[in-house]
């Protein structure tokens, strides 16, 4: 499949994205801080998977 | 990366008390005392997350050019890995920068300072764990030509579930928090135990690959088929060795992450004893096998003395048995860590204690495998060396030479694989055989504690 890395990528960003939801959220947790990472995490997986898709469609691909 | 190692051990030089955690706490005294150390974790992380930003970029570059239109599972793990060295920069920072603020009095005192550095620590448990398993994947295809029989996307998806497991298993390491809630604590156990999967799951992959590969060239038997690998390859005598290795520390890790365990043993010697397990038997025995094919590779020297190579593995894994059981054992009796003084000894006007005759017994079995370990580093380390300079008369075979085989390719139809699924099952049984042995050896504690006057 030609997108299934950026589909990895894109699981991991949700994964992540709703854990730094819960750290941020649930107070018995207690990982108020940890948040920022994962969430900046999560982010930082959103942006490999639109860059692994861009990259999906390069010169040779299209 | 190298500023920031200078920046942050030279402020060691001027006798501060920080330690390797930068716990600012023991700065209040003089936060300026912090400025040096803390600018050269910041500096670290942010060659870290250079180094990774380089790395995703040169993979993602002949996806651009089209060259390529999918990764192999080797480039797709290199860049999984390297996301995850990125969000360790950001947990560096998210760490560190508000107490190299405050030691710049650009701020007030640092709260949450443990929860920052617990979500570090984590992640740097599982980027060398990360690493060392795409190199056995990297260096079995080389040795024996062989890749996974179950596809490329398979691969894939157990490489991303390191990233999926990370997170949700940091929990393990506030288990020493006092006011953490009894239900995070279960579900942080039960959460724990999910961090082996991934790497159990590439175990199989390889081990069910090779088989099937020795089976279609011949091999028979339950464990006959083993014979046919290249083990005279110091390469896959160390991959070998350092599967068997991450078992032992598998095995321990998960007897110390149950958080009923871990509030007794985590300031003992266990730790150590089953540490090692992987950051020599596992983690540093791969880089030092990788670096034996690399090193030769670029400078186009000889491998040394491959027949002593290829052997250094099992005596280094005997080493570590010694210590591993050792230290494991003398953890059960109570043997601290973190301690200069190995005699145990306290002698002063309030209280004078002698330590239990047993702890001097297994440190010493804890020292003697320390010195096989020793010797081996040496050794590899010695023979790296070689590899890099450039000597006359040099000793040794070269790359293309190492013996290997060449199993790549051919079909293997239909193959039984039972070596793979039966580690996994003596695996799981021996995690609780010592989880319900350490339950047993630990409700005596209180008397083990009288004994040792503590």
């Amino acid at each position: 499949m030609k997108r299934f890395d950026a589909l990895l990528f894109g699981v991991v960003f949700v994964v992540w994205g709703a854990l730094a939801l819960m750290y941020a959220t649930i107070p018995m947790i207690q990982m108020p801080n940890s948040f920022r990472v994962w969430g900046l995490g999560a982010v930082l997986f959103l942006v490999l998977t639109l860059l692994t898709v861009l990259a999906g469609r390069g010169r040779g691909n299209e | 990366m190298l500023a920031g190692l200078v920046s942050s051990e030279s402020n060691y030089l001027g006798g501060t008390t920080v330690l390797y955690d930068g716990n600012p706490t023991l700065l209040n005294d003089d936060p300026a005392e912090g400025q040096l150390f803390y600018s050269g974790y910041i500096l670290l992380s942010a060659g870290l997350f250079l180094v990774a930003t380089s790395a995703i970029a040169t993979a993602l570059r002949p996806k651009f050019n089209g060259v390529i239109e999918s990764w192999s599972p080797i480039s797709f793990a290199t860049v999984a890995w390297s996301g995850l060295l990125l969000v360790s920069a950001i947990a560096a920072a998210n760490a560190f920068l508000p107490s190299l603020l405050w030691t710049f009095g650009l701020r007030e005192s640092v709260s949450g300072y443990t929860m920052g550095w617990s979500v570090l620590f984590h992640n740097m448990h599982y980027l060398p764990l990360m690493a060392t398993v795409i190199l056995w994947y990297v260096l079995v295809e080389n040795v024996t030509g062989v890749k996974s029989i179950f596809g490329q996307n398979f691969s894939k998806i157990v490489f991303a579930m390191y990233l999926i497991f990370v997170p949700p298993t940091s929990l393990y390491h506030l288990f020493l928090e006092p006011d953490l809630a009894e239900t995070v604590r279960v579900v942080g156990s039960l959460l724990s135990l999910f961090i082996a999967v991934p790497t159990i799951l590439v175990f199989l992959i390889i081990v069910a690959s090779l088989e099937c590969h020795a089976r279609a060239q011949g091999a028979r038997g339950l464990f006959g088929w083993m014979k046919s690998l290249p083990w005279d390859n110091p390469a896959m005598a160390a991959v070998g060795m350092a599967t068997v290795n991450m078992a032992f520390g598998g095995v321990f890790s998960m007897v110390l992450i149950q958080e009923k365990l871990a509030v007794l043993l985590s300031d003992t010697f266990f730790v150590p004893g089953y540490f090692h397990f992987f950051t020599v038997g596992a983690v540093s025995l791969t880089f030092i096998a990788t670096l034996i094919y690399i090193i030769p590779a670029l400078t186009e020297h000889r491998c040394w003395r491959p027949n002593i190579l290829s052997r250094l593995p099992y005596v280094l894994t005997t080493g570590l048995v010694l210590f591993g059981a050792g230290g494991i054992f003398a953890g059960y009796h109570g043997v601290p860590r973190r301690i200069f003084d190995l005699s145990y000894h306290v002698d002063d006007p309030v209280e004078h204690i002698d330590a239990p005759f047993v702890w001097g017994t297994l440190m010493g079995v804890v020292g003697a495998g320390s010195l096989l370990m020793t010797i081996v580093l040496a050794i590899y380390a010695y023979a790296l060396v070689r590899m890099l300079v450039p000597v006359s008369g040099e000793i040794g075979v070269s790359l293309e030479n190492l013996r290997v085989v060449l199993w790549g390719g051919s079909a293997i139809e239909r193959q039984r694989a039972w070596i793979g699924p039966l580690s996994v099952c003596a695996l799981v049984a021996t995690m609780y055989f010592f989880t319900a042995l350490s339950f047993e050896i630990l409700e005596s504690v209180p008397i083990l504690g009288e004994v040792g006057g503590h």
